[in-house]
Parts: structure tokens; sequence; C-alpha cells
């Protein structure tokens, strides 16, 4: 490789890693709690709630919604979401159909009773996770970080490519712990950075696009989801006692695709579906599949099943973003390597910051081939 | 990696890259196949990801000095 190329791409390398360094560090240590989100939930849930009614019959959905929308006078029905493992109904609503995800109201209910269930989040992941995901700037921040993302993959094809010229000489995994600490700190650099190049580009670019949510979702409801409302353009969103039977519509999803479970429900005029049909979202029962919805549009005045459909493939690659993202889909052993990889990422991330700012010397003169002796030596900073 | 291989001398792209390579496309393999299935397809999942750390070991017992 030439002097000048590795200068190129030494510089592309330095400024890519110094402009995003700082917010890597953030997310790998905010992500670290939350590779293991499920476990530490259910360690700090108290486990003293039960349903009101155990094995009792379950109060409809339509009944739920009625006693939600009567706790927050004036609100219109977002999303309803179930809970896998007791009879939980989970119900967002907001002032209006505009509002932020953070002027919106969540609150849990007993199937069994219509009593609200207390909430079994804790705060503090919901903090970790705000901060992980948009740094508390909601949608700006959150692509401000998909940027940042975008430099730290340019970052990591520098380092590759750098890798190459560095390692001329050295075999695999080598770390020179007898020569100096800069000397010893480059080597880690490189070989952790090499061993965990994979895992870090796909983490990486999945996260860009799992900041890109709300663009796709946007885009998915304008353009595959425009033909039905074909017809409908002048009317207004269905107001709740103008909507049709939840129930029913559920129903009508469920037995429409036996192959697929019920996952949750998007009113009309929200995000998640058109402004005239319920949005039930339906997940594959298989390990693959279940990462994978497929909505169910339902005219949400008369109740009928408009079109149950696939989505784009850019709605399939933001669903399985989540979980190669999040390391949460291979059990236990698999969050443990993604903790392992977070922790040598760290290492790389700091040590490159401590390499830059040991730094004398143009890089090449740590990689120039030494003309006048055999020396394996690189450097000559110390 | 050849014996031949000594420190002195200058390694093709191609010999450099011969170990990370196998070790990116194992990881790839086990992100991949975690989703694919559980049981086996996991246990499979953990070895491809766990290759790094394996290099890891391997590079911190033998080639630190």
């Amino acid at each position: 490789m030439q002097q000048r190329t590795i200068r190129v791409w030494s510089g592309i390398h330095k400024w890519t890693s110094l402009i995003c360094t700082i917010f890597m560090l953030m997310l790998c240590l905010t992500g670290l709690p939350l590779i293991f989100h499920d476990e530490i939930d259910a360690a700090l849930d108290t486990h003293d709630w039960e349903p009101a009614n155990p094995g009792g019959p379950m109060l409809s959905l339509d009944r739920i919604l009625s006693v939600a929308l009567d706790n927050q006078p004036g609100d219109k029905p977002i999303f309803m979401s179930f809970d896998k493992d007791r009879p939980v109904v989970n119900v967002t609503t907001a002032p209006t159909l505009e509002a932020s995800e953070g002027a919106m109201h969540f609150a849990s209910y007993d199937r069994t009773s219509g009593e609200t269930v207390p909430d079994h989040e804790s705060s503090f992941m919901a903090f970790i996770l705000e901060l992980h995901m948009n740094m508390f700037l909601g949608l700006p921040g959150m692509l401000f970080l998909g940027a940042m993302g975008l430099l730290l993959f340019l970052a990591i094809v520098s380092g590759v490519v750098l890798y190459a010229p560095f390692m001329r000489k050295l075999n695999f995994g080598t770390v020179r712990t007898g020569k100096t600490r800069r000397i010893k700190w480059l080597d880690l650099h490189n070989f952790f950075g090499v061993i965990t190049v994979a895992w870090l580009s796909v983490v990486t670019l999945t996260g860009v696009v799992n900041t890109l949510a709300t663009p796709i979702i946007d885009l998915w409801r304008t353009h595959s989801l425009a033909d039905l409302i074909e017809g409908y353009e002048n009317q207004s969103v269905p107001t709740p006692e103008e909507m049709a039977s939840l129930d029913a519509a559920v129903k009508e999803a469920v037995e429409a695709a036996p192959d697929k479970t019920l996952q949750f429900v998007a009113f009309p005029g929200g995000q998640f579906s058109t402004d005239f049909h319920y949005g039930v979202f339906l997940q594959g029962k298989t390990s693959l599949t279940q990462h994978l919805i497929t909505p169910a549009l339902i005219n949400a005045r008369t109740g009928e099943l408009s079109d149950i459909r696939g989505t784009p493939w850019y709605v399939k690659s933001l669903a399985l973003s989540g979980p190669l993202h999040f390391g949460d889909y291979g059990g236990l052993p698999l969050k443990i390597l993604w903790t392992i990889l977070d922790l040598l990422t760290i290492i790389v991330l700091v040590s490159g910051l401590y390499l830059w700012a040991s730094r004398r010397r143009p890089v090449t003169s740590e990689i120039r081939e030494p003309t006048t002796t055999h020396s394996p030596s690189l450097t000559t900073s110390s | 990696m050849s014996a031949s291989n000594n420190s002195r001398n200058r390694r093709s792209a191609r010999s450099t890259f011969a170990l990370p390579f196998w070790i990116a496309l194992a990881s790839l393999v086990g992100l991949v196949t975690a989703l694919l299935g559980d049981g086996l397809w996991n246990a499979v999942a953990w070895l491809g990801l766990g290759t790094p750390i394996v290099a890891l070991g391997y590079g911190l017992i033998y080639r630190t000095g």
C-alpha cells in the first residue's frame, strides 16, 4: 500500500472515530444493561401482582378500551398490546393523534377486572433505554445517533484497511508487551478491533436501521397502504364511538391468519395504520417469522377486513434489525457473548483515544519499512 | 498460517486477513443462525459468535510477549 493511500485511510479512521467515539462509548455503556433488559426487569419485578379473578372470564377488548379512555378523558386510542404470560392488556392513548411519544399515556389493565395494573418496568431501565435510543432528544436525537453509527461504520472499514499495513510483519494476535506502552495498546487495539469487526459491523448497521424506524414506518404507511384509503380521503378519522367492535376486528384478523399470533393493534390515524383502519399486527410462530409482523387492515367503521398483506423489504429489514441489534434472540449464552464483545469494543474505543492522544508522529512513520536496519521495531515513539 | 511466516517477512494481504476473515465469517454465521431457530440452531450460533472469544484467548495466551 502506498504511503499516501495509508495517510488518506488513516485520516478517515482518525476523524470518523474522533467524532463518534464519545457517543459510541455512551452507547456501549448503556447497551450493557440493556442486553439483560428482560432479566433485570424480571429481577426487579416483585411478583406480587395477580389478576383479580384468576381463571375468571375475560373482559372484552372494547370494554378495556372504554375504561382506558374514561381514565384519560379526551384522549384518542393509539395502540393496544397484549402481555404473553398474564391476562394484561396495555393501552396507549394520546391527547392528539400527532402527539409525540412523551405526550402519550400508557396504562396496563387486568382483563379479568378492568383494574389498572401497576407498572412493572423499572424507571432506571426506561432511563437507560431513552438515553441509548435518542439521548432524550426525540427523533432528532435518534437520527443524530444514526449518523454517528454511520461514522463508526466508516471507522470500522478504514480500520480494516489499515490493519494490513500495521500487521505486515506481525502474526495474527501478536501483542508486543516488551516494548512501549503505546505499542502494546496499538497491538491490543488492532487485535480486539479485528476480531470484533463482524459483530460490531452488524450491531452498528442494525442500530442505524433502528434509528430510521420513524421514517421507515412513515414510508410504509404512505406507500404500501395508500391504495386502502382511496375513496375515503374526505372522511374524518373515526372517533372511538364510531368504531366497529375491536373484538370482532381482532377475531377476524386472527381467523384469517391461523399460522400467526396477535401482537398488537394500531388504531386509526396513528403511525402504524391508515386514518380509517384498525391495523391488527400478527407475528409468525416460528423463531424466524416471530420477528416479522404482518398487519391485517380492518375498516374501523364497518369492521370489514380490507387486506392482510406482507410488509415490504424495508419494513422486514427494520423488524430483523431489532434482534440483531439487541442480541436477545439466542438465549443467555448469546447475551453473554454480546456482553464480552461489547466490553472488547469499549477497549477498542478507549485504546483508540489513547493512541490518538499519545501520538507523536504521522501514522505512516509507525509502519514504514526500516531502510537501514532489519529491526522489526515499527515505531520510535515511546 | 504457515510456519515460514516469520515476523521479519512481509505478509501478503491474503495471509494477514486469513484468520480475521474466518473469524468474521463464523461470527456472521452465528448471528444469522440464532435467528433461524432454537435448540441446535442456538448452539451453532454460540459456537459461531464464540469464535472471536476463542481467538482472543489464543492471542492473549500464545501471542503476548
